[in-house]
């Protein structure tokens, strides 16, 4: 049996019943790792040592008849642009390269208290800018589905290393469907919680008013089950919510083999998503979806968001906005790359910041210095905010009616190394489903619908703030249909 | 139109440096993108007040107690100059 | 022809909180370097602000001791630039929305009370420090990273740089009363900035602003503001106008030096910072500040004024400083004459303190001490002059005032025989004062009297000596 093929619960099962140490555990997906990530790439740090006395720590825990944590055992990945102390965090970036944290990020404290095992950290979009994790410092990681593709991005690691078998759980970041994207292309499941669910403290900010930590799962079951031990509220960080609690989570978390929960459900298909310029195969395959949870008795109807089209703009505008200000910090001083060759402070900047980050990393810290400026601050950056509340209300309007919303979660499928690269405005636009979510501070899931061509395509579920029953309870009833042959 | 002059003075604001060839490609860059951006002037938004943030709470105060510091070892440990337990910066002229 | 003197100030105060603003290291000043920092406060990546409660309470307890408004819908704004003191490339700031909008206080000019309008308070975080090395490399401490501040700034209402320095004083003065800020120049604590520009009155032309920063002392500040006043007024008279430039202050040199010139403001690509929620401040906790806080100088005054029928200068003096404050009022406790303690304590105990530049409660001298000194000269027991000779000897060796004129023997001769029999020796020796006085020449009598007081070292009652004087120049001469 190849251990690495079960789900995390199944997983947690067989360690409870000790019928596989947690070192034979680790000792798997380590030898995993070894046999496909040299093509994969989806780490960019292994935390090898410390993973297997870790291991060992657990296996003499059971021995004394102490019972693990919710987490017990499970090999889990992290995307690293989150803190892990003594264990170096890059932002796949060379500005962090031998950047190594002093403190750990809240989620990683929880998982390390719930007795997770972190085996490493996984690669990405260099600080999480992009939709295919092609511009790591680290190298491409690839589509495990089909070598020649982009994992998607910018959690791209995350959600290949969940694919591959290379790790059960991932944390992943979702600041404009950075969580969501790469579960459709790599077929995984991915949930982007609400803002302030899950404590920010020790996520590197991309735009800190945008994200939100993301989990991976190889199903929903996994995936929720993984979210419902990272939230909570968290005094370190003021924008988390203090009513945010895994309770409601886990209690969502319903027999996954009953598909009834949908019934009576109220589903709203926002058109101006519909009506977009959608790929044929992902078309067919969502509304075969949309048909399965129908007949499981939720009531669909067509609704109209008439903002929603701004959607794209006024995130480009807040994200490069905040990304200016939030990347800032990164100047040679205190860490990160420093350039030799500075015969003033602002040319230590200079040359530091301009040697050591990407190429849209850098344009994008230009549009948001443009966008922040005395003289454009009142015609884009407060343009922006102003219209980023209408879409707020557009989605506080049809929740007021629905229990969740749905759509692809890309137009697209999975596309080849270097085809969008070209054309920055044709990347942003994978991103077309999944930047609302964030705009609106919502919650949302994609899961895997279907195939086109052999690629896989993801469905999204969004719910309203802090209804994360209600994305998973929908999550679970269509994967119980498809399994069903629904 | 963003100039070359403009695409100068954003750089020297964000500390990021530029060739001339880059600075024509970026200029042209830049105003295709505004071009789209363009789009959000269709919105008539001006008697709405602009999202600053998307908690619905109140920010909350932290009690004044002093907690842990880090150790010092663990400050300066990722800076590449350090002396003395300070930052150090090499001979720069003002 | 005149000129007019422009002056205005924007002050910035280390708040005397435990924590810093945004995390939970400690605010004490100074210890080894770096020793004060978390992620937080270091900017490291993923680390979030949490807002100190007591930094927004001493902001507002500030903004009511300077009549403020309290604005209770406000947010926390990124100021973005870049310095190597500064961890994040922002300083988390307010821009539109301070946490006090407009107040005043008043000062006492010699002109009478003068009101200086204040445009705003609002709370900030302070940056590290850097120090330069011989060889020219630069060392930063970023203790003081994250440090509450609050920052004032008053309208351009002041015309003179004694103005400005009695506004200085009466801030400083304030922030201690109400227990805010430590107020220690020295160390960093109060830092000020200064605006000034000169207009000719009579052209109506002005000069343009120049700010003069890294003022380290309200000396230097009040130097400082002097040279710049003169070098504006000396521009305008040679028909030119000044830089739009900031200048530093060079103590040794006694001159300011261009720092930089202004050319555009500076482009702080101001904006709300996310990291933070929005703040409200309810209206109950603003009474409840309001409530707990100590009399402020200005009501002190009013009522001064009021209870103890004094006047407005007077009141405002005695009121300047907390503990003199105590000190008046714990004397007229034990002394029920408010005005004559008043002249007291503003005359000889003032300037004492002046002198040796010194608090009140840094000196020797008790409110019991005062009172029974007044008591002494108002019994007539000793004399005026004996009176402030018996205070100079509390000061110098804090005995009290009864053990000191017994040991000295200063108590004031009033015994009628006593004095006669002097007056009558002084008489008899100085007759052609007399015939002086009898002249017409009335300073004849001073000098008579000051005979008396001479040989009776100091001890005769000098209102008897000049009766006497007066009596028997009519009886027998």
């Amino acid at each position: 049996m190849d251990i690495t093929k079960l789900t995390a619960i199944e997983t947690k099962e067989i360690i409870k019943k000790r019928e596989l140490s947690v070192k034979e555990l680790i000792g798997s997906y380590l030898d995993k790792i070894d046999s496909v990530d040299k093509e994969i790439n989806a780490f960019i740090t292994l935390n090898r040592e410390e993973a297997l006395k870790n291991a060992e720590k657990l296996d003499k825990k059971i021995k004394n008849g102490q019972s693990l944590g919710a987490l017990g055992g499970l090999p889990i990945g992290i995307k690293d642009n989150i803190v892990t102390k003594d264990l170096k965090t890059t932002c796949g970036s060379k500005m962090l390269e031998n950047f190594i944290p002093p403190y750990d990020g809240k989620v990683v404290e929880k998982i390390k208290k719930e007795d997770g095992i972190i085996l490493g950290k996984l690669n990405l979009d260099e600080f999480a800018m992009g939709s295919s994790t092609e511009t790591s410092y680290f190298g491409e990681t690839k589509n495990p589905i089909n070598m020649e593709m982009v994992p998607g991005g910018s959690s791209g690691g995350s959600a290949a290393a969940v694919k591959a078998g290379e790790v059960l759980l991932s944390l992943g970041t979702d600041t404009g469907g950075s969580t969501r994207q790469p579960a459709a292309f790599c077929d995984v499941v991915g949930i982007k919680p609400s803002y302030g669910l899950v404590s920010r403290y020790g996520i590197v900010s991309l735009a800190n008013t945008l994200d939100t930590v993301g989990v991976l799962g190889k199903d929903v079951e996994d995936a929720a089950f993984f979210l419902s031990t990272l939230t909570g509220f968290d005094p370190l960080d003021s924008t988390s919510s203090e009513s945010a609690k895994g309770e409601t989570i886990r209690e969502s978390i319903v027999n996954k083999n009953d598909i009834n929960t949908i019934k009576g459900m109220k589903v709203g298909l926002p058109k101006e998503f519909f009506q977009t310029e959608i790929d044929k195969g992902i078309s067919r395959e969502v509304n075969k979806a949309i048909k399965i949870l129908e007949s499981l008795g939720a009531e669909i109807e067509e609704i109209s968001m008439p903002y929603l089209e701004y959607s794209l703009a006024v995130y480009h505008v807040i994200v490069a906005a905040e990304i200016s200000s939030n990347l800032a910090r990164f100047d040679g001083i205190r860490y990160g790359h420093r350039s030799e060759d500075y015969n003033t402070l602002d040319e230590l900047y200079i040359n530091s910041r301009t040697e050591a980050l990407g190429e849209e990393v850098k344009r994008r810290i230009m549009f948001g210095t443009y966008y922040l400026s005395k003289s454009n601050a009142n015609s884009h950056y407060e343009r922006a905010l102003k219209i980023r509340r209408l879409i707020k209300e557009d989605f506080d309007r049809a929740f007021g009616k629905y229990d969740i919303l749905l759509s692809p979660t890309s137009p697209i499928l999975p596309f080849k190394f270097g085809e969008k690269m070209t054309n920055p405005l044709s990347m942003y636009k994978a991103d077309l489903f999944t930047v609302p979510v964030n705009l609106g501070g919502l919650c949302a899931m994609s899961i895997p619908c279907g195939y086109e061509n052999g690629l896989p395509v993801g469905l999204q579920i969004i719910g309203d703030r802090f209804k994360e029953a209600n994305i998973i309870k929908a999550g679970l009833a269509l994967e119980g249909g498809l399994k069903n042959g629904i | 139109m963003v100039t070359k002059e403009q695409i100068q003075q954003i750089a020297s604001l964000c500390k990021l440096k530029y060739t001339e060839g880059e600075i024509d490609e970026f200029a042209k860059n830049f105003s295709q993108v505004l071009g789209y951006m363009e789009k959000l002037k269709e919105v008539d938004a001006d008697n709405v007040e602009p999202l600053y943030f998307i908690s619905d709470h109140v920010q909350r105060f932290r009690e004044d107690v002093v907690g842990e510091s880090l150790q010092r070892e663990d400050v300066v440990k990722n800076t590449t100059e350090e002396q003395f337990g300070y930052f150090k910066i090499l001979r720069i002229v003002e | 022809m005149g000129y007019k003197t422009v002056i205005g100030l924007e002050i910035h105060a280390e708040l005397s909180t435990e924590t810093k603003m945004f995390c939970s290291c400690t605010n004490a000043f100074g210890g080894e370097a770096n020793t004060h920092c978390c992620p937080v406060c270091m900017g490291l990546p993923g680390a979030l602000p949490v807002l100190n409660k007591k930094a927004v309470e001493y902001a507002i307890k500030a903004g009511i001791a300077f009549n403020t408004k309290i604005n209770t819908k406000t947010r926390m704004d990124r100021k973005n630039y870049f310095y190597a003191d500064l961890v994040k490339g922002y300083q988390i700031s307010q821009d539109t929305i301070p946490l006090c909008g407009e107040g005043y206080t008043e000062i006492e000019i010699e002109e009478g009370t003068k009101r200086v309008n204040l445009q705003r308070i609002h709370i900030e975080e302070d940056t590290g420090k850097l120090t330069h090395t011989m060889d020219g490399d630069t060392l930063i401490d970023y203790n003081r990273a994250g440090v509450p501040l609050i920052e004032i700034v008053t309208k351009p209402d002041m015309n003179t740089p004694e103005e400005a320095r009695l506004f200085l004083e009466k801030l400083r003065a304030t922030l201690k009363y109400i227990e805010v800020s430590d107020v220690k120049m020295e160390e960093g604590s109060l830092r000020c900035d200064v605006n000034i520009n000169v207009v000719d009155t009579e052209t109506g032309l002005k000069t343009n602003i120049t700010e003069i920063k890294n003022l380290n002392s309200f000396r230097g500040a009040v130097k400082a503001m002097e040279y710049e006043e003169k070098r504006h007024i000396d521009t305008l008279k040679q028909g030119q106008n000044t830089l739009k430039e900031t200048r530093r202050w060079d103590e040794v040199k006694g001159e300011t030096i261009s720092m930089r010139e202004k050319g555009d403001t500076a482009d702080y690509r101001f904006a709300a910072d996310g990291d933070l929620a929005a703040i409200e401040i309810p209206e109950e906790w603003v009474n409840e500040i309001r409530n707990s806080m100590p009399e402020l100088p200005h009501h002190k005054k009013e009522r001064f004024v009021k209870e103890y029928a004094l006047s407005e200068y007077d009141a405002g003096v005695l009121t300047a400083s907390k503990a003199l404050a105590m000190f008046f009022e714990d004397t007229v406790k034990l002394l029920d004459d408010p005005k004559l303690v008043s002249n007291w304590v503003m005359g000889d105990v003032l300037r004492r303190l002046k002198d040796d530049d010194v608090e009140i409660e840094d000196t020797k001298l008790s409110p019991k001490d005062l009172s029974q000194l007044i008591a002494l000269v108002k019994s007539e027991k000793i004399n005026n002059n004996t009176g402030k000779k018996v205070l100079k000897e509390i000061f110098d060796t804090g005995k009290d005032p009864e053990t000191i004129v017994k040991e000295k023997g200063l108590i004031q001769i009033s015994d009628e025989s006593q004095v006669r029999e002097i007056v009558e020796k002084v008489l008899e020796d100085n007759k052609q004062s007399i015939e002086d006085y009898k002249s017409g020449k009335d300073r004849a009598l001073g000098f008579l009297v000051g005979q008396v007081m001479k040989i009776s070292r100091g001890k005769a009652n000098p209102q008897l000596a000049n009766k006497m004087i007066l009596d028997i120049i009519k009886e027998k001469y």
